[in-house]
């Protein structure tokens, strides 16, 4: 049974969704492959015990691109982005940090910390956003590439250093200092609370195998302020009906647009004839031929398990297996009878409402990083907490609640004993991570234990195994310099091309990599039009 | 006066003497009672003369070499070989040779393949080193006003590093935000090998092996020393003996030194630089003066708070530089036992170090980022004395430890009252490896990084006036707007360790720092 399409995407997150949208709003006959009996990839809701739907692995929307919901026009598709506001940070001591979207409250309380810091507050702010400026342009862009010869990548990277040279000198010297410097080297310059700096630096290892002392991430703090730029919407929220619905709303463009999604539909191969991209063999044998095949699954899979190295380049097969990996974080997800009582501000407060970030002080977040670092979970880790069911109680019964707990690290590479030999470690200790967050958590919450209805813990094996993500990786690959940008996800290939022709990538693997932003699947398909008439 | 040159270290020296060669009217400033600043060699106990500080040099650019007319043949050079063995547990060892070949061989005992690709990774990361070499030999480019010259230039650099080909063209790119342990990792498997090259690379840093950057940092020292453990190289006398040659070829150019010259401000009026004040009260009054010490001293301490702008201020003012170096200097009554060596004086003629696995490493780390000393630092160690028996009676000898980390600020605890603490984690890393050493010691001298601060004046205790990470290096060095040389205020110009191209025992930001005067 064969069929011939113009492209076939692999893989229906929501980047080969958006690939797909747009190349099927372009007339493009194109067909969406998914391995499992759900769209989204890891931006998915499921309903995991009956009644509660989960955002099983990413929980909040941040930089979903304004044009992409623009033009794929994701209101009327569906998408509504429901605020999520303010930071919530409970300390052991019995205070908190409470920072909030409303400038006078986070004002106030910064003060109660720091008077000098709460002054210091907005002006960083400012800088952010200018920062963030520079930064947003860089994301939209495919990457330049140094290695070719080529006078319009030549001209490319010429531009990239003009503007820089462009910028006030202050804003050259901050953006210098995100891109290279830690986070908390990087707060340090303006904040003394240390909890202030605890939990902004949280933002720059989410997904990392970093410490907020590690340098390279600091950049990642500019993502809280660039949502704002667009004036959008802001650059936190949830999607009402969970993080599935973000990929839903880009299925039905897609859909609409003529796009044809098959799902528990896994691909064994991409056939390869004479360096091209010709079409995929399903594990159920079918196939299906194609002018362009777009991967958005990541390149381990792509390259090693779908298409084979002998295909490809050496050099470029070293860079593929050579690409760092390294999934750190896990999710505990908890259906609640009712809600977690803080001790430190008792009640169902709007703190609840927003984030809550197990984040007391930089030596925490620090320590929990060095465990990870020689092979063990954290047993004091990071726990960025929300409860969607307060925002949007569509998502649990009522007088119930769904709260997701994102944490880290769990190193993919466990190296603490296995019960017997054979046995991944993850499976050892998965309870007993799940354990250690919920007691963590319930240092600060202590009826949290007892309003436990269900739990799913997921490993960073259970994200690889489960969503196809290699080592649990959430972003496809870290985010660290050496893998950015024209680097990413080999040196020479961040055009979303490969050496296989006909073949792409559109995934979070590609510039500018993860987080719900769609980016790379717009990108690609831009690509794959202007290559593939 | 036509020129002060703050700070007698080997910058100040060079500065100090190129300016003289030039016919200029000069004075170099120090303020301890002899120069060399980290290149000084001192007597601990009679009899017994250990490098105080650093117990290798540069290499000295061969640039500074030849601009100041120093003669190589009477510098009494002496160059190791094995540069460097690192002592493994159970007496495992490598030696790292100047011969490619003999390094293969010792690695071979450990791991083939790992010996097999030896001479691979030398080239590559030499062909990297020789492009960014290039680089450190000359000012940072301008990112206002670019001439002519400067555009000229960098598209030289960008001949240079393309000719490299994409691959170490990559490589170089991937390398540089990278962590030192995944670079070594992409190399070879054995661990003690890894140690050896990334500890290199956080020498002096305050990083470990996993902090990103730190492959860049490798990448730094093997453009100023094609060896990537380093050449161990130094001079009969020790360290201080370059000083003295610096110092004999500044004075023989004209140029006065005076010891024991502290400076206690510099001086300006209307935005230029009048001279300088010592704290004897004593004025002395130049056009212009060359600060060899570091920036942060420079331009927050020694000048007036008003006189510089206050957003360059306070970015001086944030220059990292969070000391994490300590000495231990000792007089030693016989030849030090090495279980590994079985009495072959051979090794010891080069540095040891010890340093087991990337792990032991980053643990050191661990603890510096907590604010204590490492409770199982890793250490290099050198015994100059047998190389160079002037430095001790005969038949006894001299070590020189280099401890880390030890970080300058301690979180519960002042060094003063941490001495022996670290004299003993010291001493119980080396005990396993050597016979009787501590029975050998006849005096010892601890240096920590509040003494480099106290005695030296370099803020935060850093050995190279600031951390050589990428926003704090070439265009950023120290920072932006400042890396030039040239300071806002007319006539102030930096030329140390804290100016691009960093720290080592170069010379060049001395050089570099007086060419821009």
């Amino acid at each position: 049974m064969a069929s011939k399409y113009d492209a076939i995407v692999i893989g229906a997150g929501h980047n080969g969704l958006t690939a797909a949208a747009y190349l099927a709003r372009a007339g493009r006959k194109v067909l969406v492959l998914e391995r499992r009996h759900v769209v989204g990839g890891a931006a998915v809701t499921e309903e995991i015990f009956p009644g509660f739907k989960f955002s099983v692995c990413s929980y909040v929307v941040s930089l979903l691109r304004p044009e992409i919901i623009r033009e794929l026009d994701l209101a009327r598709h569906g998408l509504e982005i429901l605020p999520l506001d303010g930071t919530f940070t409970p300390m052991p001591n019995g205070d908190y940090l409470w920072r909030v979207n409303d400038h006078g409250r986070t004002f106030r309380e910064v003060a109660r910390h720091s008077r000098k810091d709460a002054e210091v507050y907005d002006e960083y702010g400012r800088a952010m956003v200018e920062m963030g400026r520079f930064a947003k342009a860089i994301l939209a862009m495919t990457p330049p590439n140094p290695f070719s010869m080529k006078i319009r990548d030549l001209r490319a990277l010429g531009d990239l250093a003009s503007r820089f040279r462009a910028l006030p000198e202050r804003d050259q010297h901050n953006q210098l200092q995100l891109l290279t410097m830690s986070a908390v080297d990087f707060l340090d310059q303006w904040f003394e609370t240390d909890v202030l700096k605890a939990t902004m630096s949280a933002s720059g290892i989410i997904g990392t195998f970093l410490g907020v002392r590690s340098p390279g991430t600091a950049y990642v703090l500019l993502h809280h302020y660039m949502g704002e730029i667009d004036g959008a919407f802001r650059s936190w929220g949830l999607s009402k009906g969970g993080t599935g619905q973000v990929s839903q709303a880009i299925a039905n463009a897609a859909v609409e647009a003529g796009a044809e999604i098959r799902l528990n539909a896994p691909v064994r191969h991409v056939l390869v004839t004479n360096g091209s991209a010709t079409g995929v063999v399903l594990e159920n044998g079918d196939y299906h031929m194609a002018n362009a095949i777009l991967s958005s699954v990541d390149p381990r899979m792509t390259f090693m398990k779908m298409v084979g190295a002998e295909h490809l380049p050496d050099d470029f097969a070293d860079d593929i297996r050579r690409y760092k990996y390294r999934g750190s974080s896990g999710k505990v997800n908890l259906a609640l009878d009712g809600l977690p009582d803080f001790t430190c501000l008792p009640g169902p407060g709007a703190h609840l409402r927003g984030a809550m970030s197990i984040s007391p002080s930089v030596d925490y977040m620090e320590r929990a990083y060095d465990e990870a670092k020689y092979g063990r979970y954290s047993r004091q880790p990071y726990i960025d907490i929300v409860i969607p069911s307060l925002t949007d109680p569509s998502v649990a019964p009522p007088g119930k609640h769904v709260m997701s707990c994102f944490v880290q690290y769990a190193p993919y590479d466990l190296r603490e004993p296995a019960a017997t030999e054979g046995e991944a470690p993850w499976d050892t200790h998965r309870e007993a991570f799940g354990d250690t967050v919920v007691n963590t958590i319930a240092q600060y919450a202590p009826n949290l234990k007892d309003r436990i209805l269900h739990r799913q813990v997921l490993t960073p094996l259970d994200i690889e195994r489960d969503f196809g993500l290699s080592e649990g990786n959430i972003f496809q690959g870290e985010l660290t310099l050496e893998q950015l940008f024209f680097l990413r996800p080999a040196p020479g290939w961040a055009d979303y091309r490969t050496p296989i022709r006909r073949l792409y990538l559109c995934g979070s693997a590609t510039h500018p990599g993860g987080g719900i932003m769609a980016a790379p699947g717009r990108n690609a398909a831009m690509k794959v039009m202007k290559d593939v008439r | 006066m036509d020129v002060i040159v703050i700070g007698g270290g080997i910058n100040g020296l060079v500065a100090g003497a190129y300016l003289a060669r030039h016919k200029k009217k000069v004075v170099i400033l120090e303020r301890q009672a002899s120069v060399g600043g980290a290149a000084i060699t001192t007597e601990i106990v009679p009899g017994f003369r250990t490098p105080s500080l650093s117990h290798a040099i540069g290499p000295i650019a061969p640039i500074v070499m030849r601009l100041l007319k120093l003669d190589r043949s009477k510098l009494h050079l002496i160059t190791p070989d094995p540069v460097l063995t690192t002592l493994g547990r159970d007496n495992k060892t490598i030696s790292f040779h100047r011969d490619a070949v003999l390094t293969a061989a010792s690695i071979d005992r450990l791991s083939p393949p790992d010996a097999a690709r030896w001479r691979e990774f030398l080239t590559v990361i030499q062909r990297i080193g020789n492009v960014i070499a290039a680089t450190r030999r000359e000012a940072p480019p301008p990112l206002d006003a670019v001439a002519a010259r400067d555009l000229w230039r960098l598209l030289a650099h960008g001949r240079r590093a393309r000719a490299l080909g994409k691959r170490d063209l990559s490589r170089a790119i991937r390398w540089t935000p990278m962590a030192v342990a995944d670079l070594t990792g992409e190399w070879f498997q054995n661990e003690l090998l890894q140690a050896a090259i990334a500890a290199h690379a956080v020498f002096g840093h305050f990083a470990g092996p996993w902090s990103a950057g730190t492959g860049g940092l490798l990448l730094q020292r093997v453009a100023d020393d094609p060896m990537p453990v380093g050449s161990g190289l130094t001079l009969r006398g020790g360290p201080g003996a370059l000083a003295d040659a610096v110092a004999h070829a500044a004075t023989g150019a004209g140029a006065t030194i005076r010891t024991g010259a502290r400076v206690a401000r510099i001086l300006t009026r209307d935005g230029r630089v009048t001279g300088v004040a010592l704290d004897s009260g004593e004025e002395i009054a130049a056009s212009t003066v060359i600060a060899a010490i570091d920036p942060k001293q420079a331009l927050t301490s020694l000048l007036d708070p008003v006189a510089l702008a206050p957003t360059l201020a306070e970015r001086v003012r944030h220059l990292r530089m969070r000391g994490v170096t300590a000495k231990i200097n000792l007089a030693l009554s016989g030849m030090p036992s090495f279980n590994a060596f079985a009495g072959d004086a051979v090794p010891l003629r080069g540095r040891l170090l010890i340093a087991p696995d990337l792990d032991y490493l980053e643990r050191a780390f661990d603890a510096a980022k907590y604010g204590t000393a490492s409770p199982a630092p890793w250490l290099e160690i050198a015994v100059p004395s047998v190389a160079d028996p002037s430095l001790a009676p005969e038949g006894q000898h001299v070590m020189s430890i280099c401890v880390h980390f030890a970080p300058r600020q301690l979180r519960d605890a002042v060094w003063a009252d941490r001495k022996d603490a670290l004299y003993r984690s010291a001493m119980e890393v080396i005990a396993p490896h050597t016979r009787g050493l501590e029975t050998q010691v006849i005096g010892a001298e601890i240096i920590t990084p509040e003494d480099l601060e106290t005695r030296w004046g370099t803020s935060g205790g850093h050995i190279f006036h600031g951390e050589m990470t990428l926003d704090q290096s070439w265009f950023a060095r120290p920072a932006l707007g400042l890396a030039r040389y040239r300071t806002p205020i007319e006539g102030l110009v930096l030329a140390s360790a804290g100016t691009h191209p960093g720290g080592g025992l170069t010379g060049l930001p001395g050089l570099l720092g007086a060419l821009h005067a």
